[in-house]
């Protein structure tokens, strides 16, 4: 039994089509603060998550993603497929989207300024963004910036925080009531849970707004909380690395960026506490 | 008829379309990668789009676009590796494409850049490009001295920084194949391309008969539909310039004893798209045997479809089969064919069970 999701997401229409029953509890928990529409939207991905191997749904059960009807990834192990569902779309957007500039950061919002955290894999982006967003920032993304290339702005893009390994206990103690999916171990990014979205965040996911500054974080053990600037070339050449679309946009990507680095600062980000963090971080935008 | 081939037919279709019909047409162009072109459709005709499908239409321009520059890139850069010899060196396909700015290449999206040099000069060319960061992609030792011994090019090389992928071809079919011409046949020309200087690509006439003679030897008809379109937008602008294109194409094409894949070409594309073919009967581009005529009828009009759910049917299918099989007896006799299909099913199956140990593909 295949069941229906219509989910606007910022920006996009998702529609989630599954018959995996782990998927349908999995969004119906983290999604729940979502308008599930049931009005005929024009869909911008419309998600299958199913299996199609006959062989593969009883011998080490497999999950296949389809957008329409193709498949951009091998199969992965059944208990992954909430996880693959949300990688799958990032995978859609970063691929699509392309009237946006769209970096790989932590995106989060205070006092109608918007934080960018462009970082590496592991450099624990995600966990700073959850812990900022469940003390008075708004999440925009822990993920995807998406900057508009005809205003500029940053448009939200908000979904479920995708925390790793230890990242998990950290954020269970660190929020309190913190709604997670079920856990997926050994893939290929390690043990991952979905952290759920703060209900106002959902609720403002339409309103744009203008970039105030760029934070390049990085969890350093023990350290104590310091920004340091850095140089726009330096910055430049950063978020060029973290971009997902930069080499198809080329010019229109280079103008953008440019302008953006006349008016607004770049820091370097070293922190290991949260409190810390929250009190330099929210500095930046009184 | 599905609505991507009327909106190709007839692009005033574009401007009359509801949000649902939208829905499936930009279905049905993703499937085909016919996406770029639809938008850049709109974009002559000065259509408005409408808001939800406006970005999905441009981001895959912007694709392509991308691609261009890649190409024009290319131009510069593959001539100059190569200065040291005095091999010619044409472009061919979607470079030509875009080398003549022909409306075809707009919104177009290719997988590598074709090119063609002497067979003689071939080992020499290899080199070069090697020393000028070319590199082979992987290809088990099978397929190597598969590519070698009977194919019309080189297993394909990428560029190490740059990411193109280069196909040098030595002739324009596989010498297994009957038709195989003599590659001197050909009729080349030259096209300034701005900041590249001069390069190397074929006569207009020759061009289309390339992308006949590409096109109905395939045995897998992914981008079918967008390639007999390719054909569709190349006759349509040469015949603005030349009215009696067609005509002369026909006699090109029997000239250098291409003129079964071109007739083809000319047939399906003005029977799926109505290309004028103006002073041809479409009964003279049929196949002798009217056996044969039904046969290529049913497999070419239910192939250049788009392979989507919304206008999938059993006919499809069946056609796929038999294009399957058709296209590779083209390319090579059956006692070199069915070792080689055993041994890539062999492979296939080896795959399959290894996919459980590779999950590192994921963003």
């Amino acid at each position: 039994m295949f069941a229906q999701f219509t989910l606007p997401i910022g920006p996009f229409i998702f529609s989630i089509k599954t018959d995996h029953q782990a998927v349908i509890d999995n969004l119906s928990a983290l999604y729940a603060d979502y308008a599930f529409s049931e009005n005929s939207l024009f869909i911008d991905f419309p998600i299958t998550i199913t299996t199609r191997s006959m062989l593969r749904r009883f011998i080490k059960p497999q999950i296949d993603f389809l957008l329409d009807e193709f498949a951009p990834f091998k199969p992965l192990p059944k208990d992954q497929s909430f996880a693959m569902l949300e990688w799958g779309m990032n995978w859609c957007i970063t691929t699509r989207a392309h009237q946006f500039l769209i970096l790989h950061a932590g995106t989060i919002e205070k006092n109608g300024r918007v934080v960018i955290m462009p970082a590496e894999q592991g450099s624990g982006k995600s966990t700073l963004t959850a812990a900022m967003v469940y003390s008075g920032w708004r999440l925009f993304s822990d993920e995807l910036a998406l900057i508009s290339l005809t205003n500029s702005l940053v448009h939200p893009c908000t979904r479920p925080i995708n925390l790793k390994n230890d990242s998990i206990e950290v954020i269970n103690n660190y929020v309190d009531n913190a709604v997670f999916s079920t856990i997926a171990k050994d893939t290929h990014k390690g043990t991952v849970a979905l952290l759920k979205p703060p209900k106002e965040s959902v609720e403002r996911m339409l309103e744009a707004a203008p970039l105030h500054c760029i934070v390049f974080p990085k969890y350093v053990a023990n350290a104590q909380a310091k920004l340091t600037p850095v140089s726009q070339i330096a910055a430049f050449q950063q978020l060029i690395q973290h971009s997902f679309n930069y080499h198809i946009l080329g010019g229109e990507a280079f103008n953008m960026i440019a302008n953006l680095l006349k008016n607004i600062t770049c820091y370097q980000f070293e922190y290991s506490d949260f409190e810390e963090a929250k009190e330099i971080l929210s500095s930046l935008v009184d | 008829m599905s609505i991507l081939v009327q909106a190709l037919s007839k692009p005033y279709i574009l401007s009359t379309l509801n949000q649902n019909q939208w829905q499936i047409l930009l279905a049905q162009a993703n499937v085909c990668q016919l996406v770029g072109r639809l938008n850049y459709l709109m974009d002559v005709h000065e259509y408005s789009k409408p808001s939800y499908a406006k970005w999905h239409l441009e981001s895959a321009y912007k694709i392509a676009e991308k691609q261009r520059k890649q190409a024009l890139v290319e131009f510069l850069e593959v001539p100059r590796a190569l200065k040291s010899i005095s091999s010619q060196l044409t472009f061919l396909k979607g470079a030509a494409y875009i080398a003549k700015k022909l409306p075809c290449s707009f919104g177009r999206t290719f997988s590598d850049i074709d090119v063609l040099v002497k067979k003689e000069d071939l080992n020499k060319i290899e080199n070069i490009l090697k020393f000028s960061n070319w590199l082979k992609s992987e290809v088990d030792d099978y397929d190597e001295k598969y590519y070698r011994t009977w194919m019309h090019e080189i297993p394909p090389l990428y560029h190490v920084t740059r990411g193109s992928v280069l196909d040098v071809h030595h002739n324009i079919l596989p010498s297994t194949n009957k038709h195989t011409p003599n590659i001197d046949s050909f009729s080349f020309t030259q096209v300034d391309v701005e900041n590249a200087g001069i390069i190397n690509t074929l006569d207009d006439t020759d061009l289309c008969i390339h992308m006949a003679v590409h096109l109905f030897t395939e045995s897998e008809f992914h981008n079918g539909l967008r390639d007999i379109s390719d054909f569709d937008m190349l006759i349509r602008h040469f015949q603005q310039t030349r009215p009696n294109f067609v005509a002369e194409l026909i006699t090109r094409a029997k000239f250098i004893g291409l003129f079964d894949y071109t007739r083809l070409a000319t047939r399906y594309a003005h029977i799926i798209f109505s290309t004028p073919i103006n002073g041809i009967k479409l009964d003279n581009l049929k196949d002798k045997s009217k056996i044969l005529t039904l046969f290529q009828d049913f497999c070419f009009v239910n192939i250049f479809k788009p392979n989507h759910r919304s206008c999938r049917d059993w006919k499809m299918t069946v056609a796929e089969f038999f294009l399957y099989w058709r296209g590779h007896l083209i390319r090579m006799p059956l006692r070199l064919l069915i070792p080689h299909l055993i041994r890539k099913s062999y492979m296939r199956v080896k795959d399959y069970f290894k996919q459980d140990d590779d999950l590192t593909q994921l963003p």
